[in-house]
């Protein structure tokens, strides 16, 4: 590194989870110099995890940031807050403000998280849907969700945050309706006969569903009183609903606009190594913004999880430790598999490794009046080894004790699978 | 940080669940009103040569140097205790998520009827003020014991080195 830098702050773009876990690491190596944060949010961190609890009124805002035990004043020197990052330049490397200040680093930590993406819903002019991922975004779903005149919401999306948000919004007492256009929901972690009794739930519990379904058009369903009147949305079947509120959670791309084109090698994600570095010296990322080792596919993925998030950040800020102090980083991150655990009312679900069935997999279904579980295997390393799991419980309270014990033990079993081919699922 | 640890012998275990009852007076557990036990006491059979062994075993959160639900958690609900070392969940910001049932290679988080995770905290109300954890203190064989960490790694030194001798 040049020497100059040495003097120059660690600065991490981001007050999440990655980024705070990068701070609280940075610190427990004895890193003793200069630590800022960027974030466009205010100086008070929160999960967005709890986003959709706050929104459904099950949490307040307090409750939002869960390190408010820790004192980060401690660990942070500096909170720039309210703060856009308009671009980085790692030759100089500075990160470049929305207010023209530049920002020179030591080693420098992205970890910008990601934000809701909306293909194909139509533009209505007068009306921004909701969508969630911020603290903003929460409470602009909590003022709608409070609101009298609310009582029909349109969620477009079934991802695992759709789910959140129709909660939040059964939380509230609203009649709900999900659009989406593959055949079942959380196509991504859901077998299709796990989703479809999932959907069976849902619709029990008051849920429209209108799965392979699009949005062929959407306007105010009352020209004079458009603020009132809601929107009139119109489907790819021809018919037409009306809705007080729209709210879009259909994924989510990485926060990378300020990455000049070329400055950092990115996929999805930015490349990440084991360490968490990317292809630009001292530029580390973590979150939802790499791409870190897969150990279900054996290639670098993004999956967007709180753990990762957590994981990723601290062996990125040890990392940094090590190298400013000479030393070469050590305990590298040792990748991940995609899981999750989803509840909407009674109904929990949940889903490790991977759900889908292919050619070479052995599925076995294991049903009872309150639990259905799909467990999928595959040949590994010459042994017929679990590679997936889905687990959906309704109601009975003894199958609900298993699931939490079960779970676990599934996700380790699939971990193995998997680390016993050496990460290398192909 | 303690210097204090949480250990369990099995070869003195005739498991009497004395500990898991203790553990419900200590905590308050009704478990007839769907309320988790903390602390779960379990069996084995293992035939060998003849002749069958019961091992009985006493288990509880371990309390992991590095708990991988404390990562999990997104709310803050789990923590550390400073004093104790020990994991505790905050049940008022516990979301009911289960990303801990997921991450615990144990076992251990279990939900109650609203919602949220219960689990062990060690006594840390006890330890605080010098004394054992509940589980340890009714404990009539000594197979549950809370040592210096140092006395509890010699009997178990101890232990391993028994173990050549046939
Ligand atoms: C509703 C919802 C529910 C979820 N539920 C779960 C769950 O149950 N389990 C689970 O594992 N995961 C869940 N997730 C995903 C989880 O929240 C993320 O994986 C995790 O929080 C990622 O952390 P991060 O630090 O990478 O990003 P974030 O926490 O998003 O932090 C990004 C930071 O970057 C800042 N930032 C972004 N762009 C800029 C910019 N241009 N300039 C300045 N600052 C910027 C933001 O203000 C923020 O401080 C959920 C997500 C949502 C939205």
């Amino acid at each position: 590194m040049d020497a100059s830098l040495v003097s120059e702050p660690v600065v991490l773009l981001g007050f999440g989870a990655a980024a705070v876990n990068a701070a609280c690491a940075l610190r427990a190596e004895g890193y003793a110099g200069r630590i800022t944060v960027v974030t466009d949010a205010g100086v008070d961190p929160y999960s967005p995890v709890l986003t959709s609890y706050y929104a459904g009124g099950r949490i307040e805002r307090d409750a939002c940031n869960p390190w408010a035990d820790l004192d980060l004043a401690h660990v942070v020197d500096d909170v720039r807050a309210h703060a856009r990052i308009e671009s980085l330049d790692v030759a100089a490397h500075e990160v470049v403000l929305e207010n023209g200040d530049r920002l020179r680093y030591s080693k420098l930590l992205v970890a910008t998280g990601a934000h809701p993406i909306a293909p194909g819903f139509p533009q209505v002019e007068g009306y921004t849907p909701l969508v969630l991922r911020t603290m903003a975004d929460a409470v602009r779903l909590r003022d709608a969700l409070t609101s009298e005149r609310c009582r029909d919401v349109l969620v477009s999306g079934t991802s695992m945050v759709a789910l959140k948000v129709l909660e939040a919004c059964l939380d509230r007492g609203k009649r709900v309706t999900l659009l989406g256009r593959s055949s079942h929901i959380l196509r991504a972690s859901a077998h299709p006969l796990v989703a479809q009794r999932f959907e069976e739930e849902l619709v029990a519990r008051g849920v429209e569903l209108r799965l392979r379904q699009t949005v062929r058009g959407a306007e105010p369903a009352d020209a004079d009183a458009r603020a009132e009147g809601g929107l009139l949305v119109t489907f790819g079947t021809g018919e037409a609903q009306r809705f007080d509120e729209v709210v879009l959670a259909q994924g989510v791309e990485p926060n990378l606009d300020f990455v000049p084109r070329g400055a950092l090698d990115a996929d999805r994600g930015l490349i990440v190594d084991r360490f968490m570095r990317t292809s630009a010296p001292d530029v580390f990322a973590a979150g939802d913004v790499a791409q870190a080792l897969d150990l279900s596919t054996g290639a670098p993925r993004v999956i967007g999880l709180w753990q990762n998030a957590v994981q990723q950040g601290r062996c990125a800020g040890r990392a940094m430790a090590a190298e400013l102090a000479g030393r070469l980083p050590t305990r590298p991150y040792p990748g991940s598999i995609p899981r999750n655990v989803i509840h909407v009312g009674d109904v929990l679900f949940a889903s490790v490794g991977l759900p889908a069935e292919d050619g070479r997999r052995r599925i076995e279904v294991r049903e009872s009046p309150s639990a259905l579980r799909v467990l999928i295997y595959e040949e590994r390393a010459g042994q017929d080894a679990l590679v997936g799991f889905n687990m959906l419980v309704m109601r009975q309270v003894a199958d609900r004790r298993e699931f939490d014990s079960e779970v676990g033990a599934r996700f380790r079993e699939i971990m193995k699978s998997y680390l016993r081919q050496g990460g290398d699922g192909s | 940080m303690t210097s204090k640890t949480l250990s369990f012998d099995a070869g003195k275990c005739v498991g009497c669940y004395a500990c898991a009852v203790a553990c419900m007076d200590q905590n308050d557990i009704d478990a007839t009103a769907g309320q988790q036990m903390y602390r779960q006491v379990m069996h084995y059979e293992n035939a060998r040569a003849g002749e069958v062994r019961v091992t009985h075993v006493s288990l509880a959160c371990m309390h992991c140097d590095a708990a991988e639900c404390l990562d999990a958690c997104p709310s803050g609900a789990l923590r550390r205790d400073a004093g104790s070392d020990a994991v505790v969940v905050r049940r008022e910001l516990c979301i009911g998520c289960h990303a801990c049932a997921m991450a615990c290679p144990f076992g251990v988080p279990r939900f109650g009827r609203d919602g949220t995770m219960q689990k062990c905290d060690a006594c840390y109300a006890r330890t605080r003020f010098g004394l054992a954890p509940a589980c340890v203190d009714i404990c009539p064989t000594g197979a549950l014991s809370y040592d210096d960490v140092n006395a509890a790694m010699a009997g178990k030194q101890a232990r391993f080195g028994k173990s050549f001798a046939r």
